[in-house]
């Protein structure tokens, strides 16, 4: 339970985003609580766990070799029509264990003055009262309840982020806008040990993509897939997986199954309120190209500190103040992930034999043997094979965020 | 919260043997008719208007709609029957 009864910053969830936003407003000196609502940080985890480069992760916080899966040296891509697009390139990124990450940040915010608490879930918050929030504490394993008050709340909830709906928020999925995923832990060998391996398009799963992400120290593989959420009935996550998994290794062990939603909206449109800020996944701070969000998470939850240090030394915390941290996120990554949301909802709409032009000119420009005119007459003829779907595809594109 | 009136002959239905614990579901419900406690997701029948966002988004099949009321589904956060979902 929380030690205190008044706090200057209440984090909820103790994820990357939260457990770095908290880090840095305690090293500020800050009076912070970073409650966690599960009983040991980072269990279970609930993603793919592949990530940026290194001296990204080095921007924000002392690269620890202990969460270190796999060196990442390259990407495979499987498309449609037998296509299979490979890039080689050091260090493009790194395969974490999320489990060990997310303590080791969490261990930081300690370290740095926050004070952390697992079993405690938040459930509910109250309007602003005489410029505090109040909280509503329960400790998980007794039920026991109490209440808290802070003069700034931020949410850190990840993809359930009930928080922004308690404080009126429009923080909830919209199908399709949020990816239905299912992983599989499987003790196997992935053939290229360095290599995130794809598979998107027809012939696999459109509305996404399946896949094979080598942790090198476990010995294992996470096989996943996940997708813009199905129309009823459709194949589910799981059954997809599993016919990978029969396919890729069938006599592998089956170590560990794990799921969960994957916001790919982009940012939310609004996502702070007085005395109320979202970051990370529950902002939607999520990768909607690749779905990748461990990085954004914790940029978005730099810039949430950042913000909020900046309303406290102002002494305003309102909306309209906070509304700057929205901007400095959209400016610093969200408008490049509205441009990658773009090129997203292209590939998907193109009918089967456009995309198979896209992947060949794709593949032509990785490889770097693709001259002009060659590329020029690829992309008339993916254009021409879009046909009725050019229309809408192009609307798609240049629509205003 | 929407307040319509409750269609009384349907139940959303949680296979716990085949729920995962990923709590995906729980942001997608627009009533907030789900909820996470602990590794346990609880079904708010009360709440449920039954629209089928959390049954296409599970990504192990495990929410289902059926129609009808088992008895031991009434009342708040009820444990649904494991052996009716499909």
């Amino acid at each position: 339970m929380p030690a205190a009864s008044t706090y200057d910053v209440v984090v909820i969830g103790a994820g990357p985003s939260g457990s770095l936003c908290a880090r840095n407003l305690a090293a500020r000196g800050y009076h912070v609580l970073l409650a966690e609502k599960r009983p040991v940080v980072g269990i279970p985890v609930r993603c793919g766990e592949a990530t940026g480069r290194r001296a990204r992760l080095s921007q924000f916080m002392k690269v620890n070799e202990d969460y270190i899966e796999t060196d990442l040296n390259g990407v495979i891509l499987n498309g449609p029509g037998g296509i299979s697009v490979r890039y080689d390139h050091d260090d493009i990124g790194l395969m974490l264990d999320r489990g060990l990450f997310d303590q080791d940040v969490a261990r930081q915010a300690q370290a740095a003055g926050a004070e952390l608490c697992v079993d405690t879930r938040i459930e509910g918050i109250s309007p602003v009262k005489d410029g505090m929030r109040e909280l509503i504490v329960v400790h998980e394993p007794t039920k026991a309840r109490s209440i808290i008050k802070a003069s700034m709340v931020v949410g850190a909830d990840g993809a359930e982020a009930l928080s922004g709906r308690w404080v009126g928020l429009k923080t909830r999925h919209l199908p399709p806008q949020v990816c239905s995923a299912i992983e599989l832990r499987v003790a196997a060998m992935d053939p290229n040990p360095h290599h995130l391996t794809f598979w998107q398009g027809y012939d696999s799963i459109n509305k996404g993509y399946v896949w094979v992400f080598p942790k090198m120290k476990s010995g294992v593989v996470n096989l996943g897939s996940g997708a813009l959420t199905p129309k009823l009935g459709e194949k589910n996550m799981y059954d997809l997986s599993m016919e990978y998994k029969r396919r890729l290794f069938p006599d592998a062990d089956l170590v560990e199954v794990h799921g969960g939603a994957v916001p790919v909206s982009g940012n939310l449109a609004e996502y702070v309120a007085d005395r109320f800020a979202l970051c990370g996944d529950a902002a939607h701070h999520t990768n909607p190209l690749t779905g990748g969000g461990i990085m954004s998470g914790i940029l978005g939850g730099e810039l949430c500190s950042r913000w909020i240090d900046a309303g406290f030394r102002g002494g305003d915390l309102s909306r309209s103040f906070l509304a700057q941290y929205q901007v400095d996120c959209w400016e610093k990554f969200g408008k490049n992930h509205r441009y990658q949301m773009r090129i997203r909802d292209f590939v998907v709409e193109l009918p089967r034999e456009a995309q198979i032009a896209f992947y060949a000119i794709f593949k032509g420009m990785v490889d770097g043997d693709l001259s002009l005119p060659a590329k020029i007459a690829g992309y008339a003829r993916m254009l021409g094979l879009a046909g009725k779907n050019w229309t809408a595809t192009k609307k798609a594109f240049f629509a205003r965020a | 919260m929407s307040a319509g009136p409750k269609k009384p002959n349907k139940t959303l239905v949680l296979d716990r043997a085949t729920c995962i614990s990923c709590a995906g579901c729980v942001g997608t419900c627009p009533d907030l008719a789900l909820d996470m406690y602990g590794l346990d997701l609880q079904v708010f029948q009360e709440k449920c208007t039954y629209c089928t966002i959390c049954v296409r988004f599970c990504p192990v099949g495990a929410l289902s709609i059926i129609k009808g009321i088992p008895s031991q589904a009434a009342g708040p956060a009820a444990a649904a029957p494991a052996s009716a979902a499909a």
